[in-house]
């Protein structure tokens, strides 16, 4: 298998399901990551020779998650306002959804962009928080401390309120 | 990809636990699909290159009409600080709008910087210069760096970490000790002595007092481990709404300052088929008087426009500083690529008949009138448009019990800004829209800092400007040598940087009095070109930094003359450096961690360790490793929040918790607890007790194993009555209550009464902080409050306590 596969294979799924988080959409998180894959194969020859040419990738899914999620927040919410996909699969009963996994993404989905990432990054792609740090092109101690915070503000959210009264 | 027990963190396991389940439901790409649309895009590309072309020479002819018509209009039409309406004024309007289109765009590699800033005798002068550049700079998509990932962030995010953690500090750091009949009472371990910082734990006298994660403020008896009180600071926001929050807190005596956050979403505009809806955040301070423990109450609730970037107190006296992106004025985004120009120039006609109420943040009580929260004579206007946000600094004293600020504001963004005892400075730059970023070669790059001064009761007063080569480097650029401004920079544009070839300076900038900071003088080259800054510490005489991807090299300046601060030796420690704590008599600890890697073959793993190197800097030229302290399958805190750090200076012992991270087994956590006297070594390894378990809330509900393997083998189901609670409280455990739907999918119908929650084990408590209350040391974890023998630091006593403000990695 290339190089260029094998990374197929370990990056996508995972860069997928973290674009998925920040978009709210996974077949537009595919098209991204789709593209970031394509740009990636365009320059191949150039990403081969960088140290991470998995950090380089992500960057370039990420950035365009972002740009995108702020084109669409005004499509999302007419969408979630009418039943969209956040609210059907909580109220399907889908196993998946048990733990009312969409209502945490939705609430990691309105953190800043750069500590949405972090944690999409982090908990989603499964990355270490060095390549967490590579990818958003922050120092080791900035990333830990975007997980910090949004991790502390996902906790302050009345959605993942597990002790509440 | 890492296993969780990789690197040296530890998971979260809910939130870890949802990412596997979201991935696993995720389809990998196709590595044929991407070659295919690689090939279709090139071929498309051939196609429409020579149409590009064409609209570039067209480009260059509409700029050249542009130049020659530049010099139009003057500022002063449009200095009237009222909504354009009249005939007259708006004609005013569109003659900028018309003007802008013609004219090229700031080219920002042209533009000189300058350090300098502007103040406005009155509204209708602040807002005709504001209109006329903001006009000239604001783009199809407003001003897009609010939005920015790297780099910059605008807004809380990264603002936040960056303010936190600009490690300037003194001796003795630890805040505000205060002795009580039996014993001492430790602060949060502070930047600077005598200035507070924000926490969601504070101990006073013999009271913790702490938020609860369920907005609400509790107070506990340290002695006893009872809650005298839980008042509810968070009113209900409206169903379906986000819910107010609060995170952070600030006590003076018995005074607490609250700050939170909430949002308003608008009502849909009538006759909007989509029926959009746009939201809006506020930062909130909530003024509690706790005079009566067990009767606390509210005094005032205010929000203020934007968000919080941080607050300090200083006798009392609370700084805070805030930023926001001046929602206000309202930009449109392109939604297609006909629809961009039209974006821009609607974005322009909104800039050019915008009011200064809608550039300064606004801030009011409920049911009051929105107020300035600076009046218009107070907003600094860098000479360079450095853009996008406004940041606001205002004091207020806490036992005022209301909110009665005295502000200034400087138009730039507040992520890179330090605060000091007294002083605050705010970094600004050119002003690159994003999109060019990528594009733009700039040669030279170079920051202007302004530097404000806090007074007693008054408004925090300009100082002076100076430029500095490079950008800042985010949260550790600012601290303070012999009483001036000193920043470390790092060369070459604040984005899209690769760590190598970083140069780091170190600059100490001194007021001349008449307005302008000079560059007194500069240490270059820090890093011998190995750039990023893994950590940095002001102590006493002297400045550490640890430079490179994992600083293991601590490089010593000597400021003991700060107008001569020279470079040096070096110590080499082993692993990352993550935190220096200053300790007295030339000595500093460092708190770090590295990994390794364990057994073989598949059985391989990475091991994660949590060091703590003692130093001894008091000969600056010969920097000694004096001690090393380390403990196998242990991740800590400290690196990203110093407030998990505590220094208890009269036993010369240093104390933070650490996880396990042996994923193998499911082992407590601890806390460390070292003496620093001589070299380092562990007084005690105090473990965190689970809380004592006791039977659950409601009877468990047997289910089959169909329904078993739906909810999770290790799900304990539990029934609880009608009118039951939303949640559990289970010590031990987190139980989630089970909506309606699937509950019908594993119970009979005559069994569908009541509420079900689905129950697991909880995951181990961590210690967040340790406390030393009264002369007690404590252990503050998510789940429990636990109190030490302040000799053998063995368990005394312990009481389920569940707090959200665990441990944060």
């Amino acid at each position: 298998m290339s190089d260029f596969a094998q990374l197929v294979e370990r990056e996508s799924r995972g860069l997928v399901a973290a674009v998925t988080v920040i978009v709210g959409d996974p077949h537009r998180a595919e098209e991204i990551v789709q593209d970031a894959f394509e740009r990636c194969y365009r320059r191949w020859r150039r990403v081969s020779q960088l140290d991470r040419p998995g950090a380089w990738v992500r960057r370039v899914a990420i950035n365009a998650a972002i740009s995108s999620r702020r084109r669409s927040t005004s499509e999302r919410r007419a969408v979630e306002r009418l039943g969209g996909r956040a609210e059907t699969a909580r109220q399907s009963g889908d196993p998946q959804d048990a733990f009312g996994d969409a209502a945490l993404w939705a609430e990691v989905r309105a953190l800043p962009g750069e500590q949405a990432a972090a944690i999409a990054l982090r908990y989603v792609a499964d990355l270490s928080v060095e390549d967490v740090a590579a990818t958003l092109e922050v120092s080791l101690p900035a990333a830990k401390s975007l997980l910090h915070r949004g991790r502390r503000a996902l906790r302050t959210s009345p959605h993942l309120e597990t002790y509440a009264e | 990809m890492t296993t969780p027990e990789d690197g040296t963190d530890t998971p979260d396991p809910q939130l870890s636990a949802a990412g596997e389940r979201l991935r696993a439901g995720t389809r990998p790409l196709s590595v044929d699909a991407i070659h295919a649309a690689a090939l279709e895009r090139r071929n498309h590309r051939l196609s429409i290159g020579l149409a590009a072309a064409l609209v570039v020479i067209l480009g260059i002819g509409v700029a050249a009409v542009g130049l020659r018509d530049d010099e139009g209009g003057s500022a002063r039409d449009l200095a009237s600080n009222v909504e354009p309406k009249t005939a007259e004024q708006r004609s005013r309007v569109e003659d900028l709008v018309a003007r802008l289109a013609e004219k090229p765009p700031v080219d920002p590699r042209k533009v000189q910087l300058k350090s300098s800033v502007s103040t406005f005798a009155d509204c209708d002068a602040l807002i005709g210069d504001l209109r006329t550049v903001g006009a000239e700079h604001v783009g199809s998509q407003g001003f897009g760096a609010s939005y920015g990932l790297m780099g910059e962030a605008v807004l809380t995010g990264a603002g936040w970490s960056r303010f936190d953690s600009s490690e300037q500090l003194s001796l003795s750091p630890q805040n505000g000790t205060s002795t009580g009949a039996g014993g001492e009472t430790l602060g949060t371990n502070v930047q600077v002595t005598g200035v507070d910082e924000l926490d969601s734990v504070k101990a006073v006298g013999k009271l913790i007092y702490d938020l609860d994660g369920k907005g609400n403020l509790r107070i506990t008896d340290a002695g006893t481990l009872e809650v005298r009180s839980t008042l509810d600071v968070t009113p209900k926001g409206k169903p379906k709404a986000p819910q107010p929050t609060v995170s952070e807190l600030l006590v003076s005596g018995d005074r607490v300052v609250i700050f939170g956050s909430e949002s308003e979403i608008s009502k849909p505009v009538k006759g909007d088929p989509s029926a959009t809806r746009a939201e809006t955040s506020y930062l909130t301070v909530t003024f509690v008087d706790a005079t009566d423990v067990a009767r606390p109450k509210v005094t005032d609730r205010v929000r203020i426009e934007g968000g919080l970037v941080s607050a300090r107190m200083v006798d009392g006296e609370v700084r805070l500083v805030t930023t926001s992106n001046m929602a206000d004025l309202g930009f449109v985004m392109p939604t297609t690529p006909t629809s961009v120009a039209k974006a821009l120039e609607q974005n322009r006609r909104s800039v050019a008949s915008s009011t200064a109420e809608d550039w300064i943040p606004d801030w009011q009580r409920e049911g009051g009138d929105p107020q300035a929260l600076v009046p218009c004579q107070r907003v600094y206007v860098p000479d360079t448009f450095a853009g996008v946000a406004m940041t606001s600094m205002v004091t207020f004293p806490a036992a005022a019990g209301s909110f009665e600020p005295t502000g200034t504001a400087i138009l730039a963004p507040g992520s890179t800004l330090y605060a000091g005892l007294d002083r605050v400075a705010i970094s600004s730059e050119v002003w690159v829209d994003p999109i060019d970023r990528e594009r733009l070669e700039f040669d030279d790059w170079q920051t202007a800092v302004h530097e404000f001064r806090f007074t007693a009761r008054g408004a925090p007063g300009y100082e002076g400007s100076g430029i500095v080569d490079g950008s800042t480097v985010g949260q550790f650029a600012f601290g303070e040598i012999g009483g001036s401004l000193a920043v470390v920079t790092t060369k070459g544009t604040p984005w899209g940087q690769r760590a190598k070839e970083r140069g780091i300076d170190l600059t100490v900038l001194t007021p001349d009095g008449k307005g302008e900071l000079d560059v007194a003088s500069k240490v270059e080259d820090l890093s011998g070109d190995k750039g990023e800054v893994a950590a940095v510490r002001f102590v006493k005489d002297r400045v550490l930094v640890s430079a490179g991807l994992f600083g293991r090299e601590v490089i010593v300046i000597d400021v003991s003359d700060p107008t001569a601060p020279r470079r040096a030796g070096t110590v080499t420690v082993p692993g990352a450096v993550g935190y220096f704590h200053p300790l007295p008599d030339g000595r500093a600890l460092v708190v770090g961690s590295r990994t390794d890697t364990v057994g073989t073959g598949r059985s391989k793993r990475s091991r994660s360790w949590v060091l703590a190197h003692l130093l001894d800097v008091a000969d600056a030229d010969a920097p000694k490793l004096v001690g090393t302290w380390e403990r196998p399958w242990s991740a800590d805190d400290v690196g990203s929040d110093h407030h998990a750090f505590t220094y208890w200076p009269s036993r010369k012992l240093a104390m933070w918790g650490i996880v396990d991270t042996d994923g193998l087994q499911r082992n407590l956590n601890h806390a460390v607890v070292l003496r620093t006297e001589g070299g380092v070594e562990p007084a005690a390894v105090p473990v965190a007790n689970q809380p004592t378990e006791v039977p659950p809330p409601c009877p468990s509900f047997p289910v089959s194993d169909d329904a078993q393997q739906l909810l999770g083998t290790n799900v304990l189901v539990l029934r609880c009555g009608e009118g039951a609670p939303r949640a559990a409280v289970w010590p031990r455990y987190e139980c989630n209550r089970i909506n309606e739907d699937l509950v019908a999918r594993f119970t009979a119908e005559d069994q569908r009464s009541g509420t079900y929650f689905a129950c697991t084990l909880a995951p181990l408590p961590q210690v967040a902080r340790v406390l030393v209350v009264d002369g007690r040391p404590m252990l503050y974890t998510d789940q429990t409050i636990e109190a030490l023998d302040p000799e053998t630091f063995a368990s005394t006593a312990i009481a389920y306590h569940p707090s959200r403000g665990g441990f944060a990695y």
